[in-house]
């Protein structure tokens, strides 16, 4: 969607009294009025009606975002921040106005993809890479990046249930394109997703263990031009499907659980894995915002990229309730999520679900 | 006197640090306007107006010292920013002359808690809701909630005397404020006595809640807690019009209840947006229908004797009990309030603001119906509701809002509705700006007896801030 076809949610709040401000993981983290939802809504609008000019300065603003959603959770008028704010960065690209560490991104991202395919096949054996399959599996970037140990586990777990027709998705491309969509380089994402889209609708069902992956093939991708063919889930939600098959050998006392935005806020999918993980924790501890109010670990939205410090005090103040407790554990669903609250966690260990579930066979 | 800003800019550097210093365009942007609908208006149609030339991030009193040295040293402007939601131009620009803008955000922490005594000392950065519920977290609430809870800082509210939906039980934030921390134009920073109850002189403490920034900066405060409480009770009434309703709170306050929260307003079935799409038009009897909320919390053996006295009062009065649901699903929106008039604000052609009107129980029913007459007459919407409901009076919250035939009609409208508040308001022995303060734009909109007040507030203001630095042109000194 172009830029001018968010208007109605800039002018929104442009004149709005900032009512969502403490939602704001950037905001809260930066305490700096010019990040805070309503004040990057109303430059993108002041851009927009030309009372402000675009330059790399002000599109600054634009790159503040997680894109965690939960300011629109508060909001009274469904304001959708995060694909206007998006839509503005790929306004400063079209302009050459965005960020300098964004320069070169498209080559980034294909070397960085091209490493993570080597990694792939390094890290799972030959065998799980089987064209015919019903059921492929797509891991995301990070977590063939950061936790490949993820992807064993969850074929461990599809394993112990029975489960042993999923094939690894053994494609060209490893990410769906989500840091192309946060950069605002759609014509990059456009191509991508047709890419991919054509190689997945050749199975029954796809799943995927990053929420945002999942919630762009299935809602970003078409209005690209891009549907998938195949049913697109997230792991958990497979395996909801068999968790009562799942069969533990031991428990762990008690554990939080942090909802990812993007399984949680903006697939909806909040009992699933709280089903998955009572297989194998007695105690499932909630975090003060959680569920639909989750608060974002800091990773998304190319922040920790861009803003690692910010990204860092983000995954800190989501911490700081476990941080007040004994409880040694906090179990997600989101490999960016593990890997930002992973690196500020101390003793506190961050796990993945499917991560917990195979250790607990 | 010229400005030598880099200069000025190094000195400012120096004292709060240079990343704590920013001239850039997306920071002055970002200060350049509250939500003072006039100015708002204005910039629908113009440019965006320019902000400060400065914005600092002070971590502490000694820094905002620093600041406040260098502005006086140099007569510049200075405005305190706290959430920048002020509705009356608190921290909306004006003057030529390049100001400075300190926002107080990063001082954002809670000093000390003493459980015993239930007292917590914090800085006055921190927004609303995290001070909130920071204390739930152990227990406690401060009791205060307006419908900025989300937006407005702990220094915004002290400084504007904010009054919040729970005020009949609570007071307003000064009610609740045991001491300040506050740096005064020259740079000295005072803490005023926290103690229970003293006579020994005015309290200074009440100069500097309410001012605006205009004597001082507000950097921490020492505020009364509460215990969180385990239930809140909730009761609804129906009058067939304002008076018996009125006149119900008013006794059951005299009678010693304290609830919650009261409150009278339309009643919530003829909303537009509750209504069937295919419902009659409301009647002229249906219009005057007007519900009374209520609820409570403390122990429940209280609780119920409170409740048992404002049932028997109100019913006594045409009262109609229609139960906790319609009061329960207001407390359940309660902060839903805050959006309603930005679809109204980015329409060109629409005008919209929020005047307050406090009077004493004698004059309500009669200032009501005139405020109500008055915008009617005009042709102009409003949706007023009695608030803040103590022991002497109450609030008449009024939200208003109209069309007029271009932008620019618009604006004129605007002002003549709130001359036209202002002018029902004085006639009827009320007093604008009952709940949060008076900015810019209520400075000219004060009657006789203010005007007193304010002179006597400039003659003090004079004397502490000679330059005239702190917040010039606000609550009229």
């Amino acid at each position: 969607m172009s830029f001018d076809e968010y208007k109605k949610a800039l002018e929104l709040c442009t004149y709005c009294p900032k009512l969502c401000r403490h939602t704001c993981p950037v905001g809260n983290a930066e305490r700096r009025e010019a990040v805070i939802p309503q004040a990057k809504m109303a430059m993108a609008n002041l851009v927009r009606k030309g009372q402000v000019d675009l330059t790399t300065e002000t599109a600054s603003v634009f790159y503040h975002c997680n894109g965690c959603g939960l300011c629109g959770e508060y909001c009274e008028h469904d304001v959708d921040v995060t694909p206007a704010l998006f839509a503005a960065r790929a306004e400063a690209v079209d302009k050459g106005m965005d960020l300098p560490s964004m320069k070169q991104f498209t080559e980034r991202f294909y070397a960085r993809n091209e490493s993570l395919f080597r990694e792939l096949h390094h890290t799972i054996e030959e065998r799980f890479f089987v064209e015919e399959a019903q059921v492929a599996y797509f891991p995301s970037c990070d977590t063939v990046e950061h936790s490949p140990r993820v992807m064993q586990d969850t074929l461990k777990v599809l394993e112990s249930v029975g489960v042993d027709y999923v094939a690894l998705h053994d494609g060209e491309y490893i990410c769906a394109g989500y840091p192309f969509w946060a950069a605002g380089l759609m014509s990059e994402l456009s191509f991508l997703a047709k890419e991919i889209a054509s190689k997945l609708s050749n199975y029954k069902k796809v799943i995927c263990d990053c929420p945002a992956c999942v919630w762009m093939m299935r809602f970003l991708y078409p209005q690209l031009g891009a549907p998938i063919s195949a049913e697109v889930l997230h792991v958990v939600e497979f395996m909801d499907n068999y968790a009562r098959r799942i069969e533990v050998s031991s428990t762990v006392p008690e554990a939080f659980y942090h909802d990812p935005c993007y399984l949680g806020r903006w697939l909806g999918v909040f009992d699933a894995p709280r089903r998955l993980m009572g297989r194998g924790v007695r105690e499932i501890r909630e975090f003060t915002w959680n569920r639909e109010r989750s608060y974002c670990c800091g990773g998304g939205g190319l922040v920790s990229d861009n803003l690692p410090d910010v990204a860092a005090k983000i995954a800190q103040r989501r911490l700081e309730e476990v941080l007040r407790t004994d409880v040694p554990m906090v179990v997600s669903a989101c490999a960016t999520c593990e890997l930002n609250l992973g690196r500020q966690s101390g003793s506190v260990e961050v796990v993945n679900l499917m991560t917990l579930l195979a250790r607990l066979l | 006197m010229s400005v030598p800003r880099s200069e000025i800019t190094g000195q400012l550097a120096e004292a709060v640090g240079p990343e704590n210093l920013s001239s850039s365009s997306v920071d002055t942007i970002a200060h350049a306007l509250d939500f003072w609908p006039r100015a708002l208006m204005e910039s629908r149609q113009g440019a965006w107006p320019r902000g400060p030339q400065w914005v600092v991030w002070p971590g502490a009193a000694a820094e905002v010292s620093h600041v406040l040295r260098i502005a006086s040293s140099y007569a510049l402007p200075v405005i305190p920013y706290g959430g920048g939601s002020s509705m009356v131009g608190g921290a909306s620009p004006r003057g030529d002359r390049p100001w400075i803008v300190i926002n107080c955000k990063r001082m954002c922490n809670i000093l000390d808690m003493d459980e015993v005594s239930m007292v917590v000392h914090v800085q006055s950065g921190i927004v609303g809701v995290e001070l909130e519920e920071r204390l739930n977290a152990r227990g406690f609430s401060l009791g205060h909630v307006p419908t900025s809870m989300t937006t407005a800082t702990l220094g915004g509210w002290l400084s504007t005397q904010s009054a919040g939906m729970l005020s009949s039980r609570y007071g307003r934030v000064g009610d609740l404020c045991l001491g300040v921390t506050a740096v005064l134009p020259d740079g000295q920073v005072v803490h005023t006595r926290v103690a229970p109850r003293r006579a020994t002189g005015p309290e200074l403490a009440h100069l500097l809640l309410g001012a605006e920034g205009t004597i001082g900066v507000i950097t921490a405060a020492h505020l009364r807690l509460h215990r969180l409480p385990l239930h809140r009770w909730f009761d609804t009434f129906r009058f067939d019009e304002v008076a018996p309703a009125m006149d119900a709170l008013r006794r059951s306050l005299a009678a010693g209840v304290r609830p919650l929260v009261a409150r009278i307003q339309r009643d919530p079935r003829l909303r537009r947006q509750d209504r069937d799409e295919d419902a009659a038009e409301p009647t002229e009897a249906e219009l005057a229908l007007r519900v009374l909320l209520m609820a409570y919390e403390g122990p429940s053996e209280l609780v119920e004797a409170e409740r048992e006295i404002v049932r028997d009062l109100a019913t006594a009065r045409g009262g109609e009990p229609l139960g906790p649901a319609p009061a329960r699903r207001w407390w359940g929106q309660r902060f839903a309030a805050g959006f309603r008039m930005t679809p109204l604000l980015v329409q060109d052609c629409l005008f919209a603001d929020y005047v307050e009107l406090g009077a004493t129980w004698r004059d309500l029913p009669g200032l009501y119906n005139s405020l109500e007459e008055a915008f009617d007459k005009r042709g102009w919407r409003t949706r007023i509701a009695v608030e803040h409901a103590r022991l002497e009076g109450a609030s008449l919250g009024c939200a208003f809002w109209g069309e007029a035939a271009s932008p620019g009609l618009a604006l004129e409208a605007y002002d003549e509705a709130w001359n036209l508040a202002a002018e029902v308001c004085h006639a009827g022995g009320g007093g604008l700006g009952h709940v949060y303060g008076g900015g810019q734009h209520r400075a000219a909109l004060v009657d006789a007896s203010s005007k007193q007040r304010l002179a006597l507030l400039t003659d003090v203001k004079r004397k502490l801030d000679p330059a005239g630095i702190m917040n010039p042109g606000v609550l009229g000194t």
